[in-house]
């Protein structure tokens, strides 16, 4: 079977976060960050090509948006083409890294970034149920996907 | 008019997703199930004291979708993602899975036994609804699969009298199927309106209306139409119709997950991603084909997490299950909504003047009255005496009324119709009303005990007016009177409240009588 994108662009990676006088101070609550989200998740690796969502500008921390106090964080994400048949995996990967690593109070919602793919709808949708994600991570085959994905992040 | 939810018991056991929770048809024994793959049975008890009855774990490969108690209590229903549904019961004893019904392609998304009994649906991701025929001996036979929705279906609901069976779907629809002519089960009936999942829908208690809720943070209220129907609704060639009615939007904010119509008090409870529980009612004279809905209570925090499920309580009023994402099923009960009407004491306050009143109409009615009426008359004598027996000590009133009232008694027949009237409802043992309930040898007798209507004709009295609204009341008192008002209802505990002359004088006389009685001066 022939990748669905054999040629993407690749970008350059982010500077590590600058840890700062205050993030020191164990008095101080940090409130979760666009970035800190950016960082749980830019490690991912893309499931055709040995390379980080990052790297493949699929994430970008321009398109996370985190409110702490009323627990929610969005997350859009830009398959590298219109068609690309990974992209529910990706997506999925994304979901599912999250749920694993942020506090459970959070509300988190992975979206195609709008016009960047054919089936932005449907698949948004199935990104919203939680029952079929509940679902898929009960299958095995599916599972060992993604946690190969999730293992470089 | 808000409510309250107030938590009764929290019950802690499943780790992971509580995704689904069933009560027991009798209302004190709960089913819950989840990712952890188990079933959990609970007995329900008022206050904290619930506890887990049983642990079935063996049932299921992945986790437990649904349940569902059949209507007679004996079976209980298991969906899960493993692709089957299991059956137990307590025939043995114990509770065991007596059969396991497979045939879906992949999950199992719910699970509904029809009020016979003699069917169950389920339905599938892999979008189809199957029906099932049980038979005995834990004989189950697909009788149909259908295959109306184009998406994954998310509930399948019986109708509460009828074998009508409701789908809902991530197609955005909910589909309607009743067997034809030639016994086929067919689809009857589409609802379309949601721009989003229907997760879940109930039927309130009469089935004539399906109460829906979506993905799209909505609730729709369906109402049923037959052919013919006065308003005019368009049936074409179907039996019935239903139509959308009424959305309620702009509470939820985020999907409605599940939706609990009580067949007990009317309310709709829903379990939302939002974490809270909010309850609806229908407002007093809301027109039929246009109801409207308003939101009389609302727990914002209900669960730390998403709510999968909310179930009434089929028996006791008010109270509700619920369980999350938190791995928590909470019953709460709901107390303040003023439609609470089961009471929890029932206080039986026989009343001797009404007592009085019945024993005339029986007069009345044997065509005595004219009789007792006449002061000369041996038989109004001997009724008049009757009435005397309500001053005696309870143990004596039998005996009295054999030994004396029995032996000189006037020949008349009416009036042995009228002895025999109190021999049997009033005097002899086992009768509905017997002496100890009306009988007392005390002179401060109350004509009557009737507390509320007391207080209401002395309100009445005093306010110069019928049935004067309460609140004016206030409003005066508060605006004219002083600005702390004390009210008591005093006038009808107290023995000794201002009394006019004439209850005086009767009861300064029957004390008189009683005590010569007591003394032996006066025979019955």
């Amino acid at each position: 079977m022939g990748l669905d994108n054999e040629n993407p662009t690749l970008f350059e990676k982010s500077e590590e976060r600058t840890v700062s006088e205050k993030d020191l101070d164990d008095n101080e609550a940090e409130e979760f960050d666009s970035r800190e989200i950016f960082d749980l998740i830019r490690g991912i690796t893309d499931p055709e090509h040995p390379l980080s969502l990052e790297e493949l500008r699929v994430v970008d921390q321009s398109l996370i948006e985190v409110e702490d106090s009323i627990n929610t964080v969005k997350v859009l994400f830009t398959p590298t083409i219109p068609h690309c048949s990974m992209a529910t995996l990706i997506g999925l990967s994304i979901k599912v890294r999250l749920l694993w690593c942020l506090p459970p109070r959070f509300k988190i919602s992975v979206t195609i970034t709008p016009g960047t793919h054919a089936s932005e709808h449907a698949i948004n949708k199935q990104l919203d149920d939680k029952e079929r994600v509940a679902a898929a991570l009960e299958n095995t085959h599916l599972s060992t996907v993604l946690n190969k994905c999730i293992a470089t992040a | 008019m808000t409510g309250k939810l107030k938590t009764i018991c929290s019950l802690k056991g499943h780790s992971g997703i509580v995704w689904n929770t069933s009560w027991h048809p009798k209302g004190l024994m709960l089913a819950s199930c989840g990712e952890d793959k188990t079933i959990r049975l609970w007995n329900y008890k008022d206050g904290d004291k619930s506890t887990l009855k049983c642990l079935l774990a063996d049932g299921h490969q992945r986790t437990v979708r649904a349940i569902a108690w059949s209507y007679c209590g004996q079976s209980l229903a298991s969906a899960s993602f493993d692709a089957t549904i299991a059956i137990w019961d307590n025939k043995s004893g114990q509770f065991e899975c007596n059969a396991t019904l497979e045939g879906h392609e992949n999950e199992v998304k719910s699970v509904a036994w029809s009020r016979s009994g003699s069917m169950l649906a389920t339905c599938s991701r892999d979008k189809s609804v199957w029906v099932w025929e049980v038979w005995e001996d834990n004989e189950y036979e697909c009788a149909a699969v259908l295959n109306a929705h184009s998406q994954d279906v998310k509930k399948v609901v019986w109708h509460p009298h009828e074998d009508i069976l409701a789908s809902a779907s991530y197609d955005n629809s909910v589909k309607l199927y009743m067997e034809d002519a030639d016994k086929e089960w067919t689809c009857v009936g589409t609802l379309s309106s949601h721009t989003s999942t229907v997760w879940s829908l109930a039927f309130d208690k009469t089935g004539d209306r399906i109460v829906t809720s979506s993905d799209d943070q909505t609730l729709k209220i369906w109402q049923k139409y037959l052919p013919g129907n006065p308003e005019g609704i368009s049936v074409k060639d179907a039996n019935f119709v239903y139509k959308c009615v009424c959305t309620i939007s702009g509470f939820h904010t985020r999907p409605i997950y599940d939706v609990t119509w009580c067949h007990l008090s009317d309310l709709i409870a829903t379990a939302c991603g939002d974490n809270s529980i909010r309850i609806f009612k229908e407002e007093d004279l809301s027109d039929r084909n246009q109801p409207s809905f308003s939101c009389v209570s609302h727990v914002s925090e209900a669960h730390l997490q998403d709510i999968n499920s909310v179930q009434w309580n089929p028996v006791i009023k008010g109270v509700l299950a619920s369980c999350s994402d938190d791995g928590l099923l909470i019953v709460d009960k709901c107390s303040t909504l003023g439609v609470q009407l089961s009471p929890q004491y029932i206080t039986t306050d026989f009343e001797k003047f009404h007592l009085a009143q019945a024993w005339y109409r029986q007069i009345q009615k044997l065509g005595l009255s004219t009789a007792y009426q006449d002061k000369s008359s041996e038989v109004g004598k001997w009724l008049r005496h009757t009435f005397g027996l309500l001053f005696l000590d309870p143990t004596e009133v039998f005996e009295c009324f054999i030994d004396n009232f029995m032996a000189d008694r006037p020949t008349n027949d009416q009036v042995s119709k009228y002895s025999d009237y109190l021999v049997e409802n009033y005097l002899i043992e086992n009768c509905d009303y017997p002496p100890i309930l009306w009988a007392s040898a005390s002179s401060s007798l109350r004509r009557t005990t009737n507390n509320c209507e007391s207080f209401h004709s002395n309100f009445n009295r005093n306010l110069y007016k019928e049935s004067q609204s309460l609140n004016t009341l206030v409003t005066v008192l508060i605006n004219e009177v002083q600005t702390e008002v004390y009210v008591k209802l005093r006038s009808t505990h107290l023995p000794n409240v201002a009394q006019d002359r004439r209850v005086r004088d009767r009861q300064n006389r029957n004390e008189q009588f009683i005590s010569q009685y007591t003394n032996g001066d006066l025979d019955r």
